[in-house]
């Protein structure tokens, strides 16, 4: 090894071992009613790793809005419901079906999350179509899942310790456009939140400078 | 002895299945397509197409004909007829309140009122018109030109146009100003004693809320009351055999006005549908586990049969003038 690698390798432990973090604020802003949930995330990182996904059902809905895991990752579908219920995909457009099958009072079953990273799938149920939750696969282990109220207009939220050098960023809302951005610590921008073509709402994302968390 | 036992019975099986409390829509709640609310000009389209009888094969038979305003936007009978002539396989049913609702056919095949309406155009038991014959007619009726146009600014006319326009004005179709809204709003006149005490058996002892729940009386799902009539229902769709016999929960807004009931029209009156109830519903298999016998008396059979009058407001919804040929 001579001596040019070893500064090199040098160089890349001392700034690996220096990246500093940032936080980022954001709110969103709609015109009507919200999309429900959002989905926020640093696609240039793959660090995450989801061991133990599980979705619970109780009072005749899904309990999260929205299940982040791994492209691979198995998830564990629960029923602490006091009725059957039985989850299905059928996503045409991403080409993601399946069919879990009946899920009885107090039955789990497992389901292998097999698609693209990047794919965030709608669960439904064939017995209460009123229904519905999102699995997303994804890499990232710097993202944010964002649940509204019903009525909500507008909606603060902190993302906190995101690394410097981590700056595009992926916005998804169901039928929403997804956003693809970019943002650089101590930067402030706003976007358009569009879906059909049409401006429904805005996010405006504030960004840090790189803080020295020691 | 007996109350007790239906209190027992209630507590093991009624109370643990969730339900939402009964209350009055909110326009708020609509889930609109692509979030916009519809201009008046497409539901002035909608609803001429909606009650034009030229549409239909024979010309005879519009979406009006079985959805009769004046008969709770059904038919008054149990199974009636298509353009043909042939005899339906299922009752109709009303189409009060489906702004809020996710599901639609008895056995839940649709999930969009846009999906749905494609269904009676082309089925051939109801107006038999496949779509491209369908939107010639139309073509061929000069007056509608000029509505489609108001609806969305040139002359074109497709699938999707009628479609969209026949679902924003069945989303008008509201009920939601009855005594027992104007009661649950704070005016305790509005209801008689006796719809009240319904009300209470409702939510109680009647086990009528562990599925017609929430704003509109239904939670949207499915159950077999044990109506044994060969129909499969939601089973055969979704192909799960737990399913078979199950119907969806129709919303009860001015059920007074859409006799006769059920999928097959089997019952003539609400005192028969609660009577039905009263003795743990029908015979069939895969029954649900809520269809237990009530031990309802005679006056509480009453009291409920009065409160569901309570959920009544005449609507007035009148025939367009239809375009001309
Ligand atoms: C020949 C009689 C007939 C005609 C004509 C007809 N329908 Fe229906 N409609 C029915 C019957 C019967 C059903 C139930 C069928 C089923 O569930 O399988 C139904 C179901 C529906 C439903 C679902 C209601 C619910 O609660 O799920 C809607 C909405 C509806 N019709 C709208 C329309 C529209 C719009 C038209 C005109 C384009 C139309 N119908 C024409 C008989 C008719
Ligand atoms: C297990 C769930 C369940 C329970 C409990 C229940 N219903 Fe129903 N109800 C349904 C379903 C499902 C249908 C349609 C069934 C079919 O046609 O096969 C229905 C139909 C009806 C209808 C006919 C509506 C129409 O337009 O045809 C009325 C009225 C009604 N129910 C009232 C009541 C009352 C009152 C109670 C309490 C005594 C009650 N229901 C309890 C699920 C239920």
């Amino acid at each position: 090894m001579n001596l040019s690698n070893i500064i090199i390798i040098f160089l890349c432990i001392v700034s690996v071992g220096f990246t500093q973090n940032t936080n980022i604020t954001g709110t969103f802003t709609f015109k009507k009613r919200n999309p429900g949930v959002a989905l926020l995330y640093f696609d240039q990182d793959k660090g995450l790793k989801v061991s133990n996904a599980n979705l619970d059902q109780m009072n005749k809905a899904f309990v999260k809005p929205l299940l982040v895991v791994n492209p691979g990752s198995e998830v564990k579908f629960k029923n602490s419901d006091a009725v059957d219920h039985n989850i299905y995909a059928s996503d045409k457009k991403q080409k993601v079906n399946f069919d879990v099958g009946l899920i009885t009072t107090g039955g789990d079953t497992n389901y292998k999350v097999e698609w693209d990273k990047g794919k965030v799938v709608k669960l439904r149920c064939k017995i209460h179509p009123k229904m519905k939750s999102y699995i997303a696969s994804i890499e990232s282990e710097f993202h944010k899942v964002v649940p509204f109220e019903k009525r909500e207009k507008e909606l603060t939220f902190e993302m906190s310790s995101v690394p410097e050098n981590l700056d595009s960023l992926v916005i998804w809302m169901p039928k929403y456009k997804e956003l693809h951005v970019n943002l650089k610590p101590g930067e402030s921008k706003t976007f358009e939140l569009t879906r059909k073509g049409k401006v429904k709402g805005f996010l405006s994302l504030k960004r840090s400078v790189a803080i020295d968390e020691k | 002895m007996l109350k007790f036992l239906s209190l027992i019975l209630f507590l093991s099986i009624g109370s643990i299945v969730y339900s939402e409390p009964l209350s009055t829509p909110d326009v708020e709640d609509i889930e609109y397509p692509d979030d916009e609310e519809p201009s008046s000009e497409l539901i002035t389209l909608g609803k001429t197409l909606f009650f034009d009888h030229r549409l239909s094969k024979n010309k005879n038979q519009s979406c009006a004909t079985c959805h009769n305003p004046n008969l709770g936007f059904g038919e008054g009978v149990a199974h009636g007829f298509g353009t043909m002539g042939g005899k339906l396989e299922r009752n109709t049913p009303h189409i009060y309140n489906l702004a809020w609702a996710t599901t639609f056919f008895w056995d839940g095949r649709s999930s969009t009122l846009e999906e749905q309406a494609v269904g009676p155009i082309e089925a051939n038991g109801e107006m038999a018109m496949p779509m491209p014959k369908f939107l010639e007619r139309l073509r061929n009726i000069k007056g509608y030109k000029s509505l489609i146009k108001k609806a969305f600014g040139d002359e074109k006319i497709d699938k999707e146009r009628v479609t969209s326009a026949i679902a924003a004005f069945e989303r008008t179709i509201i009920v939601d100003n009855t005594p027992f809204d104007r009661y649950m709003a704070g005016d305790l006149s509005a209801m008689t004693p006796k719809a009240i005490e319904g009300m209470n058996l409702f939510k109680g002892k009647a086990l009528c809320i562990q599925c017609h729940d929430g704003a509109n009386f239904t939670d949207d799902s499915f159950h077999n009351l044990g109506i044994d009539d060969k129909d499969l229902g939601r089973g055969k769709i979704v192909k799960d055999k737990t399913l078979n016999g199950a119907f969806k929960t129709p919303g009860l807004r001015n059920v007074l006005m859409t006799a006769p009931y059920m999928h097959n029209g089997q019952e003539g009156t609400l005192e028969d549908v609660i009577k039905f109830y009263n003795k743990g519903g029908g015979s069939g298999p895969n029954k649900d586990k809520l269809m237990v016998p009530l031990n309802l008396t005679d006056q509480e059979i009453f009291s409920l049969v009065a409160f569901l009058g309570s959920l009544n407001q005449k609507l007035e919804i009148f025939p367009p003038k239809l375009p001309k040929e």
